[in-house]
């Protein structure tokens, strides 16, 4: 387990987005899988793959980590590893509650009338 | 009204409070928001891969502004909306009738012409529905995508978007959040 946390660790330092390729975490394409898989096993990142490349999603428990990650190379070098946020806003949405600009939307109202027929 | 109370028990995880108190089950808001905290998304994912240019999308809400049509090659083939439905029919199908779709076989999900189907509250109708779409993307953890030729950047719920144009005469497809751009 210590070999796969020290893994993770390295990835994640080195990752420069929420979203990466594999490229980004080794030139050599089959390391780099190995590498990935071990994210997937603890569930800190997606793996889209289509026919031409692979595109690693960090979960929110994988951008925790990275916030980690950066912060401890912040404590070590004093030096802030800037990383990249993704468009994956998806991870912001609510299921909860509308949005502030959503909450006096006309449209609730047609729900009003489904609700009384 | 009872076939809308058993509707709503079945979907409470994708309706917000403010929707449950609109449509008068309030007494159903603490059942909701306890599924909601266990709530996991079902697996696997299901993307869709836009053919002409081999592009993955992720399971998110994925816009593709401007001329879309050469893009609308998806695999797997997604659901559409049908194109009759508008304004009030179209926020009670997403809300209602697509989830109880995707309860039966998870699918990618495809609105077309977004900006077009409302006659009143444009603005607030496609906001709305983005939202929607964007909720059903996380509950059933498939891709959903809007293609329209209208609709203005930037908008506040879409994960990814596509944007279609000219450069020096040539139709390219831009990935706005990575800058990606795909000649077609």
């Amino acid at each position: 387990m210590e070999k796969e946390l020290e893994v993770i660790f390295r990835v994640l330092v080195k990752v420069r987005s929420t979203v990466f390729s594999l490229r980004e975490v080794s030139t050599n394409p089959v390391y780099a899988r190995r590498l990935v898989s071990i994210l997937e096993k603890y569930g800190l990142a997606e793996v889209y793959r289509s026919s031409r490349y692979y595109s690693i999603v960090l979960t929110e428990k994988g951008v925790e980590a990275l916030e980690c990650a950066k912060r401890f190379a912040e404590i070590v070098c004093g030096k802030k590893l800037e990383y990249r946020k993704t468009s994956f806003k998806e991870r912001e949405v609510s299921l909860e509650k509308l949005p502030e600009y959503l909450a006096d939307n006309p449209w609730l109202k047609v729900l009003a009338e489904r609700g009384k027929t | 009204m009872e076939a809308v109370a058993e509707r709503i028990k079945l979907n409470l995880v994708l309706l917000t409070v403010e929707e449950l108190k609109a449509l008068g089950f309030s007494e159903l808001i603490p059942e909701a928001l306890r599924q909601k905290r266990v709530f996991k998304k079902p697996s696997p994912p299901i993307c869709v891969r836009v053919k002409r240019i081999d592009y993955l999308l992720p399971p998110t809400l994925t816009v593709i502004l401007g001329e879309y049509g050469e893009l609308l090659d998806f695999t797997p083939t997604p659901i559409e909306a049908p194109y009759s439905l508008t304004d009030k029919s179209l926020v009670e199908y997403l809300l209602f009738d697509l989830p109880e779709v995707l309860e039966n076989e998870r699918s990618p999900v495809l609105v077309r012409d977004l900006s077009e189907r409302f006659s009143t509250h444009v603005y607030e109708g496609v906001e709305y529905c983005l939202n929607i779409l964007a909720r059903v993307s996380k509950v059933y953890n498939v891709s959903t995508i809007v293609c329209d030729k209208t609709l203005e950047l930037p908008n506040k719920t879409a994960s990814l978007t596509i944007i279609v144009g000219k450069i020096n005469g040539k139709t390219v497809a831009q990935i706005a959040e990575t800058n990606e751009i795909f000649y077609l």
